[in-house]
């Protein structure tokens, strides 16, 4: 247990415009197309047809099913950690052979 | 900055360290002995093992980035919130803090005015999204979804391995 209480400050504060530039429309359209090559179904269209609004939406829906997976996958993970004693050993073995 | 095309190197590298940690915290779960008696409290028993099971599997992808990601770090944070908010005072306070700085959120520009939801949207789904800015939110986004499906990945074949031992 670390004895670190820092209650951490979340982000910065954009008190004062100056400090931080604005990000440009560009820069943003960058990185929506970095993300959108993340995305499964999207990864072959061309950025241009695909609004980045669109981009956000698949994102979302794509996060909230690989959360869903982790779910199914914990619930399925308990069950075997329950049921099979060679579930032991497998992970065993999965640790000393990287 | 190249952060985002550093991620394909990471990702056979970030396997094994998420393998790892994943599994010592699975030995651990299984080697937990379940409590005697009713059946109701084995099905309460089971529950809290599949959470379990799922708390350490994103503690386990949190913990390989630690301090050095806005959602690793607000991921752990919310974790360790988590499993010691028996007093429900602790959460509503943390939840305070995270409300409080989404209010000073930056003014979005004119043409990202109409995803304005979809930010909101994306906002909640991606730890620490609240209080960060649109280009940090997308940068981290794609980082996390990144980790997601390896976490996806590993989890998958260590249920096959198990399921199915050779």
């Amino acid at each position: 247990m670390s004895g670190r209480r820092s209650r951490s400050r979340p982000g910065q504060y954009p008190s004062s415009g100056s400090n931080v530039p604005a990000i440009t429309e560009d820069q943003i359209r960058d990185l929506v197309s970095k993300l959108q090559q993340l995305l499964p179904e999207l990864h072959s269209r061309s950025s241009d047809r695909v609004s980045a609004a669109k981009v956000l939406q698949e994102t979302c829906n794509h996060i909230r099913s690989l959360q869903r997976e982790v779910d199914d996958l914990s619930e399925r993970l308990g069950e075997l950690l329950a049921t099979s004693d060679s579930a032991e050993a497998a992970i065993i073995r999965s640790l000393l052979s990287p | 900055m190249g952060s985002l095309s550093d991620l394909n190197n990471v990702s056979s590298h970030l396997k094994s360290r998420f393998a790892r940690g994943f599994l010592r915290a699975l030995a651990r779960i299984h080697n937990l002995s379940p409590p005697p008696a009713s059946s109701s409290s084995n099905q309460d028993f089971a529950l809290r093992k599949c959470q379990r099971v799922k708390l350490a599997a994103y503690a386990s992808m949190a913990s390989a980035f630690g301090k050095r990601r806005v959602w690793s770090r607000a991921m752990l944070q919310r974790i360790r919130c988590h499993s010691s908010s028996v007093r429900r005072g602790k959460v509503r306070q943390h939840m305070r803090t995270m409300r409080r700085s989404g209010k000073k959120r930056k003014k979005i520009g004119r043409e990202l005015a109409a995803k304005a939801q979809d930010v909101k949207k994306l906002r909640k789904l991606v730890p620490g999204g609240e209080s960060m800015d649109l280009e940090g939110l997308l940068r981290e986004t794609a980082h996390y979804v990144k980790c997601l499906v390896t976490q996806v990945q590993v989890m998958r074949s260590i249920a096959d391995f198990c399921s199915c031992p050779p």
